[in-house]
């Protein structure tokens, strides 16, 4: 559960001045406390034995660290502290990172890219999401997106592939609801279906909106 | 890098030494035996010379006279002198020695022998003991023949020896050619790694603040009321710059070093596949074996073979999709007994002629270099998940059963049951 100081959090960038950057635009947030900022890998880990056990909410990391790669150090953060959301900045675009993630600890990450045109706004809402345990993937570039020939996401209908790619982006049902002016019970049913279509069940070893979203990237390509 | 502890071409292993003396007791004992048998069969048969006992006994000569027993006799000492031999070489070894020492150990043993024999015959009553001249002639013959064959015994020791030297020498050859080639490899890989990450990163990041830079001087400067077409040139620059960094810059980097190559061959691979246009029905399948080796956290290659699995992959898709106009394709990789399996099947064109093979062939050499391989055939009919439906425009040309690409990659990952380099099979196909 995130704190009611707001949520605190950690940034790992390599670049200093993009690093010094997002600590000050998110410091001055409302509702993020920046506990912390490393220049790469190796001084994040040293950061986060130092913070103690549930010190930090949200990890913001760049994918490419000058000593490492943001992922295997999302991937070790999370074995000591399960309930750590992590956030990638990919300067690839490479949304599909999030898929080489062991299923286990696959909740609780959004991949945002450093090149699409995305501003604070968008960044505070990731690391909100989140930190709650839900997963967003770069808005500009899951609507870049179309699903694979062949594919069983190709074989929703628009409507549900709608509600699914809203869904990847980390909306909640009642955003996904008010950003296509439908009513909250009939996103609930497009929802329910897309999970039939994907043979996603809840209750499972992962989230259905995580898996959802996985299979959204596993199944889609940038067109 | 040494093999397997042997750093030097001329050391003699104790496995050499028990090979030497078995090459020289060998040819020592088969060229003697036939000697032996040979002058036995002649004396008894061609010139039929009789025992002495039986020339004494023979009061009567009439007297039917024992052939087998003569050759018996015969046979039986020379085959003791053949014997007595054998056993000197194997205590002397003379195989070891310098010349002089083999000069020295080889009278010893032609002598032992002879002299052993003469007194056998002797016993056996093949010459009396007055017969001193033949029995002197007889051990000067047989020492002879003995000298004769252990002379061309040590001779064929000595040709193996020369030709094991020569064999290792040029696999030792062959083995510091391959480190130099593969240490040139690893700093070609590094610089290679270093130039994309910083096309990656840095000199696209600048490019990215550039553009945003033009951005909000347009925005700002109220210039698009104006002069409206310099704020048009301004925003077409931008596009521009935009368009440069994302396919140009990035294009490079990866023809550089593939991306998320770092991370494994299994994230590599599917970024290759993410490129793949969604017009284009495509199936992944990555054996556990293959996932636990390359897969996050897990990097087993060494960078050169993953860039050589990689690049495989990458060639097949691109030659899938620029020259075999394929609307599905099928990847498979397992991963057995220290080899990759590389199954990629699209339903293209097919193997028309001619077939695109450049950048294959190159793989092609280098596959062959590590002991792998690389074939195109005809994709079996079944494969291909939308192998059916590609239909479409082009479908007069699209009827071909479509292309397999099978490769098979070592993993050239040392294991300790075997001492075998990763090397091997290049010496191995050689001889």
């Amino acid at each position: 559960m995130v704190a009611s100081a707001g949520i605190r959090v950690v940034v790992v960038e390599d670049q200093p001045l993009y690093r010094q950057m997002l600590a000050s635009s998110l410091a001055a947030a409302p509702g993020i406390r920046v506990v912390g900022t490393a220049p790469g890998a190796a001084a994040a880990r040293e950061l986060f034995a130092g913070l103690g056990p549930d010190a930090v909410d949200v990890a913001l990391l760049d994918v490419q660290l000058g000593d490492g790669d943001g992922i295997d150090l999302g991937i070790a953060l999370r074995e000591t502290q399960p309930g750590l959301g992590v956030v990638l900045l990919s300067a690839t675009d490479a949304l599909d990172v999030l898929l080489e993630l062991p299923r286990p600890v696959s909740q609780g990450w959004s991949c945002l890219s450093k090149t699409s045109s995305l501003g604070l706004p968008a960044l505070v809402r990731a690391i909100e999401v989140t930190a709650e345990g839900r997963t967003v993937l770069d808005p500009e570039l899951v609507a870049r997106r179309r699903p694979r020939r062949g594919s069983t996401l190709a074989r929703l209908s628009p409507r549900q592939y709608e509600v699914l790619r809203l869904l990847a982006e980390g909306l909640s049902n009642a955003g996904i609801a008010s950003r296509l002016g439908l009513a909250p019970r009939s996103v609930d049913n497009h929802i329910a279906a897309v999970y039939a279509e994907l043979g996603l069940a809840s209750g499972g070893v992962v989230n259905p909106r995580v898996g959802a979203a996985l299979r959204f990237l596993e199944e889609t390509a940038a067109s | 890098m040494t093999v397997s502890g042997v750093s030097d071409a001329t050391a003699v292993t104790p496995g050499d030494r028990i090979d030497y003396r078995r090459i020289t007791l060998l040819t020592f004992g088969v060229i003697l035996g036939l000697f032996a048998t040979g002058a036995s069969i002649q004396s008894v048969f061609v010139l039929g010379i009789l025992p002495h006992s039986m020339l004494r006994d023979a009061v009567d000569p009439s007297a039917p006279f024992d052939v087998t027993f003569n050759l018996v006799t015969r046979l039986g000492a020379n085959a003791a002198a053949v014997g007595t031999a054998l056993a000197a070489i194997a205590l002397l070894s003379p195989q070891e020695r310098g010349l002089a020492g083999r000069i020295g150990t080889g009278v010893v043993i032609a002598a032992s022998a002879a002299i052993a024999r003469s007194l056998l015959q002797l016993a056996f009553g093949i010459y009396g003991p007055d017969d001193v001249t033949e029995l002197l002639a007889e051990i000067v013959t047989a020492t002879v023949a003995a000298a004769i064959s252990l002379a061309l015994a040590l001779a064929q020791s000595d040709a193996r020896r020369r030709l094991r030297t020569e064999e290792r020498a040029s696999a030792l050859r062959a083995l510091s050619a391959s480190a130099a080639l593969e240490a040139l490899q690893g700093e070609e890989l590094r610089v290679r790694r270093e130039v994309a990450d910083g096309l990656h990163g840095t000199v696209q990041q600048r490019f990215v603040l550039l553009g945003a830079r033009l951005s909000s001087l347009l925005d700002e400067s109220g210039l698009a009321e104006r002069d409206p077409q310099t704020a048009a040139e301004i925003a077409s620059i931008r596009d521009d710059l935009d368009a440069l960094r994302e396919q140009d810059l990035r294009g490079m980097s990866r023809l550089l070093y593939p991306d998320r190559l770092d991370q494994g061959a299994v994230p590599a691979i599917r970024a290759l596949f993410q490129r793949v246009p969604a017009t284009i029905a495509t199936v992944v399948s990555l054996s556990d074996g293959v996932l636990e080796l390359e897969s996050h956290g897990a990097k087993a290659l060494s960078p050169e073979r993953r860039l050589l699995l990689v690049r495989i992959v990458e060639e097949a898709l691109s030659n899938a999709l620029k020259h075999g106009r394929a609307t599905s394709l099928s990847l498979a990789i397992t991963h057995a007994d220290g080899e990759f399996e590389v199954l990629f099947d699209d339903n293209g064109v097919g193997l028309t002629p001619p077939v695109h093979l450049h950048g294959l062939q190159r793989l092609r050499d280098r596959l062959e270099l590590v002991g792998g391989g690389l074939t195109l055939t005809p994709a079996p009919a079944s494969t291909g998940a939308g192998a059916g439906t590609s239909s479409g425009s082009g479908s007069g040309t699209n009827t071909g059963t479509g292309t397999r690409l099978t490769a098979r990659v070592p993993d050239g990952i040392a294991r300790p049951a075997d001492a075998t380099p990763a090397s091997a099979p290049r010496g191995r196909s050689r001889t």
